[in-house]
C-alpha cells in the first residue's frame, strides 16, 4: 500500500509540464500552420496545462488515501518483462513458434500453473489453430 | 414487389447462403480478436472473391463486415479487451457483468442488440439510402470539427467522481495523437525520429495495451475473472432476456444509422453517443459503469448500425463512410460496380441482393451469437495462469497485423504500463482512448473549418448544421452534468 497524493501530484506537474511544452512548441511550427492547426495544438497544450494545475491544487487540498499499486509486485515486473523479452525475440527474428511457446510457458509458470499435461495440450492446440487459421489460412500477418 | 422476389430468389441460392455464413463467421471470429478489425477481415476477403458471383463474393464481404462489428463485443465483455475501438463502450458494462459471473446475458443481450442494429439500418439503407446520401453532403469540415467536439463531450460522463481527471484524460489523448504529420503544412511533429511515428500512432496499439494487457497485470494473481467464492460454475447463471431493453435499441440502432452515413465519423463515436444518450434517459442510472444491460444495448445496437448507415453513402455517392466500407468499396469496384446512382438500377440485380444478405449476415451472427454465448461465457472461470498468456500472445499477434510492425508491439507494452498505473491514480483510460481516436477528425475538421472561414472561427458557429451540432452538445454536457452519479470525491476515479 502506498500514499496516493505523492503520485497524483507528480503526475499532475508532469502533465501541467507536458502542456506548456506543447502550448509553446506550436510556435515553432510553419508559417502556414499558424493559422490553423498551430492553434488546435495551442488549445491542446493550454486545456491539458489548465486542467492539470487544477487537479494538481485538487490534489493537494485532499487528503492522502492509501493504494494498493500492485497486487503482487513478482507478477507485475514478470510479465512485463517475459513481454519485452518476447518482443525482442521477435525482433530478433528467432521465428514465432520459437519465441512464443517458451513465453506462454514461461508466464503461466510464473502466474503459478503446474499442470503441465493441461498446458501442454492447451497451449500446442491454440498455437497450431492459431497458425493454421490465421496465418495459413487467412494470410493474417505473423510477427 | 415482383422485382423484391426477383432480387430474393437472386440471393436466396445455397452458394450464397455459405458465403454469407463463412463470410459473418469469420468476421466475428476476426472482430472478437483485439486488433484484427472488420476492415481486415473485409481485406483479407477480397482476394477470395475474384472467382465469385459478384451477389456472392460481396454477401461474403458484407457478411464479414457486420459479423466483425459484433465479434468485437465479445473480447470487450469477458476480457475488457475490445475487439474493435467500436467495442470500448460495450467492455465499461459488459466487463463488470464479467466479473458477477453474469457474462452470458451480458454476451445474449450484445448479440441481440448488435442483431437489431444492423436489421435496423439495413432497412434504412435498403428504403432510403439514395434520399439520406444527400443528408451526408451537407456535412463540412466545420461540421466534422462539432461533431468530434460532441463525441468528446461524452468524457464528461466517464468523469464519475472526479471532472477534472475525465477532462485531463481526454486531453491527453488530443495530445497523443498530435504525433504524426500535421494535416496542413505536412511538416512532421513530435516524430522524435521514429519513422514509424511518421504517420502518427495508430490507435489500435494504444487500446489494446491499456484495455487488453493492463486488464492482465491488474489480473494476475486472481484465481479466475469471475469475483466470487465457493462454486464458480454455479454463478455463471442462465438468465433470460430480460424486459426494456428495447428503447435502448431503437435509440442506439436510430444513432447508429444516422451517424454512420456521416464519412468519417465512425461506429466509436456513434456507440459513445448512444451509450452517452441512453445512460440521460436511464431509469437504472446507478447501474451504468458497474453492468448495465442497457449500456450494452445501446452501444451495440448503435455500432452494428453503423454497417447499414455506411453503406449509405458508399453505394450512392462512392464515398466510404469508415475504413471498412472503404475496403469493401475496393470490393465493388473489383466486380465493375462502380458506386453511384447506376447501382440502384443498371446494377439493382446486385445491389439489392447485396443489401437483403445484409439481412441474413444478422441473423448468422445472432444465431452465433445465442448458441456459443454459454460456451463463450466458460471462458471467464478459465485460469487467469492459463488465460493470460493467451490474451497475452493474441494481443501481440493483432497488434502487429495491424501495420505489420513490432514497434507498435513495443508501443503496446508502454501504453499498458502507463495505463496501469494511469488508472490506479484514477485517471480515465476511456476518455483518453476517445480522444486519441476523435483527436485527428477534431483537429482536420478544426483547421480546414478555420481555413474555409478565412481565418475565423465564425463559421464554427453560423452555419445551420453547426449550430444544431452545438446545440445538441450544450444539451448533451448540462445533462451530463447534472445527472452524473454522486460518488466519494475523495477516492472517486474516472472508469
Amino acid at each position: 500500500m502506498v500514499h496516493k497524493k505523492p503520485g497524483e501530484l507528480a503526475l499532475a506537474a508532469f502533465f501541467v509540464f507536458l502542456g506548456i511544452v506543447i502550448y509553446t512548441s506550436a510556435a515553432s511550427f510553419p508559417e502556414r500552420a499558424q493559422t490553423s492547426t498551430a492553434l488546435y495544438v495551442r488549445f491542446v497544450g493550454m486545456g491539458m496545462a489548465v486542467l492539470a494545475a487544477i487537479d494538481f491544487v485538487i490534489s493537494l487540498r485532499r487528503s492522502s488515501v492509501r493504494i494498493e499499486l500492485f497486487t503482487n509486485k513478482t507478477y507485475f515486473f514478470g510479465l512485463v518483462g517475459l513481454m519485452t523479452v518476447y518482443m525482442v525475440l521477435l525482433l530478433l527474428n528467432v521465428g514465432f513458434m520459437i519465441s512464443t511457446i517458451p513465453f506462454l510457458v514461461a508466464t503461466s509458470l510464473l502466474l503459478g500453473y503446474r499442470k503441465w499435461k493441461v498446458m501442454a495440450v492447451s497451449f500446442v492446440t491454440i498455437l497450431l489453430s492459431t497458425y493454421v487459421v490465421f496465418f495459413r489460412l487467412l494470410q493474417v500477418p505473423m510477427p | 414487389m415482383e422485382m423484391a422476389f426477383e432480387y430474393l430468389s437472386i440471393l436466396f441460392t445455397i452458394p450464397n447462403l455459405i458465403a454469407i455464413f463463412m463470410g459473418t463467421f469469420l468476421g466475428t471470429m476476426m472482430g472478437a480478436m483485439p486488433g484484427l478489425t472488420g476492415t481486415l477481415a473485409v481485406a483479407i476477403l477480397i482476394p477470395t472473391t475474384f472467382t465469385m458471383d459478384p451477389v456472392m463474393g460481396l454477401a461474403m464481404m458484407g457478411g464479414s463486415y457486420s459479423g466483425s462489428m459484433y465479434g468485437g463485443s465479445i473480447a470487450a465483455i469477458l476480457m475488457a479487451t475490445p475487439g474493435t475501438p467500436a467495442a470500448l463502450a460495450t467492455s465499461f458494462e459488459g466487463y463488470p457483468l464479467t466479473r458477477k459471473g453474469r457474462a452470458g446475458i451480458a454476451l445474449k443481450v450484445s448479440a441481440v442488440a448488435s442483431f437489431w442494429g444492423g436489421t435496423v439500418s439495413a432497412a434504412v439503407l435498403l428504403v432510403f439510402a439514395p434520399i439520406l446520401a444527400y443528408f451526408a453532403l451537407n456535412f463540412g469540415p466545420p461540421e466534422y470539427f462539432l461533431l468530434a467536439v460532441m463525441g468528446l463531450a461524452s468524457i464528461v460522463m466517464f468523469a464519475k467522481g472526479n471532472m477534472i481527471k475525465g477532462l485531463l484524460s481526454g486531453f491527453i489523448g488530443l495530445a497523443i495523437s498530435l504525433i504524426g504529420t500535421d494535416p496542413i503544412s505536412g511538416s512532421l511533429r513530435y516524430t522524435f525520429g521514429f519513422l514509424e511515428l511518421y504517420e502518427g500512432l495508430d490507435f489500435m496499439a494504444p487500446l489494446i495495451g491499456m484495455f487488453s494487457i493492463a486488464q492482465m497485470l491488474l489480473l494476475a494473481g486472481e484465481k479466475t475473472i469471475v469475483q466470487t467464492t465457493g462454486n464458480e460454475k454455479a454463478v455463471i447463471k442462465k438468465e433470460k432476456m430480460p424486459k426494456g431493453l428495447g428503447k435502448p435499441m431503437v435509440l442506439g440502432s436510430l444513432m447508429g444509422t444516422g451517424i454512420g452515413i456521416l464519412p468519417g465519423a465512425g461506429a466509436t463515436i456513434s456507440a459513445f453517443l448512444a451509450y452517452q444518450a441512453q445512460r440521460q434517459m436511464s431509469k437504472k442510472k446507478h447501474e451504468f459503469g458497474h453492468g448495465s444491460l442497457e449500456g450494452i444495448a445501446a452501444a451495440e445496437s448503435s455500432n452494428n448500425g453503423v454497417t447499414g448507415g455506411s453503406l449509405i453513402p458508399l453505394l450512392t455517392l462512392g464515398i466510404p463512410g469508415n475504413t471498412t466500407s472503404a475496403a469493401l468499396m475496393g470490393g465493388l469496384i473489383i466486380k465493375g460496380l462502380i458506386p453511384g446512382p447506376e447501382l440502384f438500377t443498371r446494377f439493382a440485380g446486385v445491389t439489392y441482393p447485396f443489401i437483403m444478405s445484409l439481412f441474413v449476415a444478422n441473423v448468422v451472427f445472432l444465431l452465433l451469437g445465442l448458441y456459443f454465448a454459454p460456451q463463450l461465457a466458460k471462458v471467464s472461470l478459465i485460469p487467469t495462469s492459463l488465460l493470460i498468456p493467451v490474451v497475452c500472445m493474441f494481443s501481440v499477434i493483432g497488434t502487429y497485423a495491424i501495420q505489420n510492425s513490432l514497434f507498435d508491439v513495443g508501443v503496446m507494452i508502454v501504453f499498458a504500463m502507463l495505463g496501469y498505473f494511469l488508472n490506479k491514480y484514477g485517471y480515465s483510460l476511456g476518455a483518453l482512448v476517445l480522444g486519441l481516436i476523435l483527436g485527428p477528425i477534431a483537429e482536420k475538421g478544426f483547421a480546414q473549418g478555420i481555413l474555409l472561414g478565412g481565418g475565423s472561427a465564425s463559421i464554427f458557429f453560423t452555419r445551420p448544421t453547426s449550430i444544431v451540432l452545438i446545440i445538441l452538445t450544450v444539451i448533451l454536457l448540462v445533462s451530463s452534468w447534472l445527472t452524473a452519479p454522486k460518488v466519494d470525491l475523495e477516492n472517486g476515479s474516472a472508469i
